[in-house]
């Protein structure tokens, strides 16, 4: 990996080496390394599955390379930002997550949603009610008649991020009573959860299906539209009764608003490609993340739903401006 | 009975401006979020107070002196301009390494046993170099380059 | 144990071997370069890890990841600007005792000191991982607001001169810990619509700044100075003495280095508890302890002044919590710091998960992690010993004026690299500022430094309890219920009064002397 890397490196230390390249959109795309945003530090959940994608891509790749760069900071507003304002060439490709959407409604952000153009989808992580091994609460239904009389503590991954959206839906649809411990991510939840410091936990899937396969806790329902494969036993949140037919956070590629359609569309079919590769398949599930591809038209729908989903527990709850 | 040339009490009541400043700002914030940072500017503003009342009181507090002011302008508050200059050039697009070697040399030669030598330009040169290929090189750090060159690489 | 030698024989492979100890060489040089710390080390090796067999890439970042802490404190005693921030109370006696022409001694100290604190703390890692994750699982938001007072109490008996300015210091600190998102309600406080600000100061750069910048400032001053003066300036320490700690020694740290080692196992197996925190409570029991035994006798010098216990209390703690740091995630899948999360996207690049999971899909890799901290830290004393005196040797290499604008150059470029960012320089800029203002205005840096760790743990811990328990705060004195808080509390108490004791004891005493004096010459 070093090699390119150090070729630019040598490159910029003599000054003044002419190199020929052509500031016109080629037919040759990608003619040079394509640098994915990652909004935040080397070692989450976003950085290494991106990492793993670029792995699996530069198998199909010939003259150019994936190359992951880490712009963290503001809870990935920094990246996200750095990510709208970069040249739209085809180059600079952002790791797009939810909160992509909502942070411009919640916060001051200088970008705004459609500053980005969705390329493909690769993750859908739906939402998962969750709670310690030691816990009383069995089933859904047993949590559900509980949380109907007196509210219980639920910690969440920060207050205005999807999964503490996710409860104030919950909230509304089913009628059930939560008080809100938010924590700064995921291990601050899983620490709450395992040891009983909380009642329940609301988690993406990928974040805590190993946990529950370990049986430090359990899963008890599934925001996803039917059961999945790799959890026959768990109902979905519709079954359950609560009134919500999905809520999933996703992970997919965007780049900046102006990038030309074969660049998209090349991209976009990279990542299709990738997506069933047998190598990243296990990998990616041996972790448990949900597998998922849309290419750029399903993804802006996904976006879309999601941005209205969002948009109604939003302005419900007066969650703006925070 | 100089008050004005102890030590303490300037401290003293930059800690109570601070203070009351850190109060008012959290007065604006949501109900929730404010109780905290407004309890803690008040403690804040209550040990400054109690900080010039022992300054004045104290017949042996600590005085400013002239000459060590002079140094800590010549010496450290000009690294921080220094710096600071270099930290805007970055950030305005000057690239990591012309910024860094201008700073560089006029940091090493202002200290120097001899201040006007161009061994100093040399020695700037080669040892940014050795930090640049640290961090852009072998740390894979995305440096600022300079716009023409970043195409130029491109 | 059939376990533990499968984790011996993964280790026993050759290249796995020879990985660690490339880990704990580049751990050593990059711990020791001012700027560079185990966060940057391990980003660029997690992509590495792809093309690396998962047994060499989890084996360099072992060795990595002990040999750091040790970098860090061959800069904090040849030049008292600390490699990483686990060094930056051992530039305070290490240096001094280098300027006392102890060089090697003080080397030599913090080497071994480090070592044992590792060893220690992987041995615990080895053999009592599950009953210690199970206690660290008992850690709630009540426990762990009780533990960040405990940590703010520890700093009292550190404060060396004016009390006002100690607390004066810790409020400071405590206040620049509310900037960013408020946890309870996702307000921005003081932020000014500074993006980089929204997650709080981002705390690599303001660490860099406050010990790195704030000491090249120093350096500066000195120079100026001694310029102004025409004195030629003194030359950096050299190591002229032996670098083995002799026997004696040896047996006259033994307590500390138990004492600082437990205080950090403890504290990392506690998840988010921190490094630093245990450095200063390891320090500050150890101070305690010098100024009782040894202070005043002769041949011995005044705490702060180059005391072999004020370099082998915080060295041994904060190895300590390096291999015990890996509990919680190894045992619960929880990561305990910054640097142990990083293992997790090691692990997870090749396809695994931290946890009890691992244990049972990939139970030798599991335990060649465990038993690789216990080999990484019974190798890297030899290696620290050859490899200390050629790094310390490079100091030598620039003059004094070239010197301190490198170091600077290096942090600065170091908090750069933090997030990639020119606002990051910034901030280390003005931490380093307000560090070195501190200094002249004889305000102490611990309470500062111990309350920006602190802050955050302190306010959302408290806010989550009270919503949980509904506004009561017995909750975190109710020994049913809570037992381990009651604990921390008393303990929080016992430091806050302990100076106050000894001090109306000691102001007692002198009493009674005059008293006895005057009656003498009546």
């Amino acid at each position: 990996m070093c090699k390119t890397v150090f070729g630019k490196g040598i490159v910029a230390a003599l000054l003044g080496v002419a190199l020929v390249s052509s500031p016109v959109f080629a037919a040759d795309y990608p003619s040079k390394d394509v640098r994915i945003i990652v909004p935040f530090k080397p070692g989450g959940g976003v950085d290494t599955t991106s990492r793993i994608l670029a792995e699996y891509g530069n198998k199909h790749m010939k003259n150019a390379k994936l190359v992951v760069e880490n712009r963290a900071g503001g809870g990935g507003i920094v990246g996200q930002t750095f990510a709208a304002k970069a040249k739209p060439n085809g180059y600079t490709v952002l790791a797009m997550t939810s909160s992509v959407v909502t942070n411009p409604v919640l916060k001051e952000t200088e970008y705004k949603i459609s500053d980005f153009r969705p390329v493909a989808l690769y993750n859908m992580d739906p939402e998962v009610i969750v709670v310690g091994a030691a816990s009383p609460f069995k089933t859904i239904a047993d949590l559900v008649k509980d949380a109907k009389v007196s509210p219980l503590s639920v910690t969440v991954a920060g207050i205005a991020t999807s999964h503490h959206m996710a409860g104030l839906a919950l909230e509304d649809s089913a009628g059930l009573k939560f008080t809100y411990v938010p924590t700064k991510g995921f291990g601050g939840q899983l620490q709450a959860v395992m040891g009983g410091h909380v009642q329940v936990a609301l988690f993406p899937l990928g974040e805590i299906k190993k946990h529950a396969d370990a049986g430090s806790v359990r899963i008890l329902a599934v925001a996803a539209d039917k059961r999945m494969a790799i959890l026959p036993d768990v109902p979905t949140w519709q079954e359950s009764g609560l009134n919500i037919k999905r809520w999933t956070t996703f992970r997919g590629w965007a780049v900046p608003k102006g990038t030309p359609d074969a660049a998209v569309a090349y991209l976009s079919d990279l990542l299709g490609k990738v997506s069933v590769d047998e190598g990243y398949i296990k990998q990616m599930t041996d972790y448990g993340y949900p597998i998922a591809y849309e290419d750029a038209k399903g993804f802006a729908e996904v976006v879309s739903d999601y941005a209205d989903l969002t948009d109604k527990v939003i302005k419900k709850h007066g969650l703006k401006g925070k | 009975m100089h008050v004005v040339k102890r030590i303490d009490f300037w401290s003293g009541l930059g800690f109570l401006i601070l203070g009351a400043w850190a109060f008012m700002t959290a007065r604006g914030f949501d109900a929730t979020s404010s109780t905290y940072p407004m309890f803690l500017a008040a403690i804040l503003f209550g040990l400054a107070a109690l900080l010039i009342v022992q300054s004045v009181r104290d017949p042996d507090a600590k005085t400013v002196h002239p000459e060590s002011t002079r140094i800590l302008l010549l010496g450290p508050g000009m690294r921080i301009v220094a710096w600071g200059g270099w930290a805007v050039a970055l950030a305005a697009g000057g690239g990591y390494l012309l910024p860094s070697i201008v700073v560089f040399a006029l940091i090493a030669a202002w200290v120097a046993p001899v201040r006007k030598d161009w061994r100093h330009l040399l020695v700037a040169v080669g040892l940014v170099l050795v930090v640049f290929f640290m961090f852009y090189v072998v740390f894979d750090v995305p440096l600022p380059i300079v716009d023409a060159l970043q195409d130029l690489l491109d | 144990m059939d376990s533990i030698l499968l984790g011996f024989t993964t280790l026993m492979d050759p290249g796995v071997l020879g990985f660690m100890l490339i880990g704990i060489v580049a751990g050593l040089i990059v711990g020791s370069i001012p700027g560079l710390n185990d966060n940057i080390a391990f980003a660029i090796f997690i992509p590495l890890s792809f093309s690396l067999s998962p047994t060499y890439a989890l084996a360099l970042m072992v060795g990595l990841y002990c040999a750091t802490a040790v970098g860090g404190a061959i800069p904090a005693i040849m030049v008292k600007v600390p490699g990483t921030a686990s060094a930056i109370l051992t530039a305070v006696d290490g240096h001094a005792m280098a300027r006392n022409g102890r060089a090697g001694q003080a080397l030599g100290i913090a080497i071994s000191s480090s070592v044992f604190g590792g060893f220690l703390s992987g041995l615990v890692l080895l053999f009592f991982a599950p009953p210690m994750a199970a206690f660290a699982l008992r850690f709630g938001y009540v426990e762990n607001f009780s533990l960040g007072i405990l940590g703010m109490a520890s700093v009292i008996g550190l404060l060396g001169g004016s009390v006002v300015k100690g607390l004066i210091s810790a409020v400071f600190g405590l206040l620049v810990a509310t900037i960013g998102f408020s946890q309870q309600s996702g307000y921005p406080r003081f932020t000014y619509g500074l993006d980089n600000l929204y997650e709080g100061v981002p705390f690599v750069p303001l660490l860099v700044g406050l010990f790195g910048i704030t000491a090249v400032l120093e350096l500066t001053e000195e120079l100026v100075h001694d310029r102004r003066k025409g004195i030629k300036t003194a030359d950096m320490p050299r190591i002229t003495d032996s670098l083995l700690p002799s026997w004696s020694m040896m047996k006259r740290l033994m307590p500390t280095w138990l004492q600082c080692s437990a205080i950090g196992n403890i504290i990392g197996i506690i998840p988010g508890a921190g490094m630093l925190m245990a450095i200063y409570m390891g320090y500050e029991r150890s101070s305690r302890r010098y100024k009782r035994l040894y202070e005043g006798k002769p041949g011995e010098v005044e705490w702060g002044k180059g005391a072999p216990e004020g370099i082998a209390a915080p060295e041994s703690a904060n190895n300590a919590v390096v291999a015990s740091s890996m509990v919680p995630l190894l045992s619960l899948g929880i990561p305990g710091n910054s640097v142990s999360a990083l293992f997790i996207g090691a692990l997870m690049i090749q396809g695994m998960v931290p946890g009890p999971l691992l244990f049972m899909d990939h139970p030798d890799i599991a335990w060649m992690i465990i038993v690789g901290f216990l080999a990484a830290n019974i190798v890297m004393g030899p290696i620290a010993f050859l490899l200390v005196r050629s790094i310390s040797g490079l100091v030598f290499l620039l003059p004094k004026h070239v010197l301190v604008p490198t170091i600077a150059l290096l942090c600065l470029t170091g908090a750069y690299s933090d997030e990639n960012s020119v606002f990051s320089i910034v901030i280390a800029l003005i931490s380093g500022t307000v560090g070195y203002a501190f200094r002249k205005l004889d305000i102490p840096h611990a309470p500062l430094i111990l309350a920006l760790v602190l802050g955050r743990t302190i306010e959302d811990n408290l806010s989550n309890t009270l919503s949980i328990s509904g506004g009561d705060w017995m909750i975190f004195i109710d020994p049913v219920g809570h037992p381990i808080s009651v604990a921390l509390m008393v303990g929080a108490v016992l430091f806050m009064v302990g100076p106050m004791i000894s001090g109306a004891r000691k102001r007692l005493q002198a009493r009674r002397q005059q008293t006895e004096m005057e009656l003498q010459n009546s």
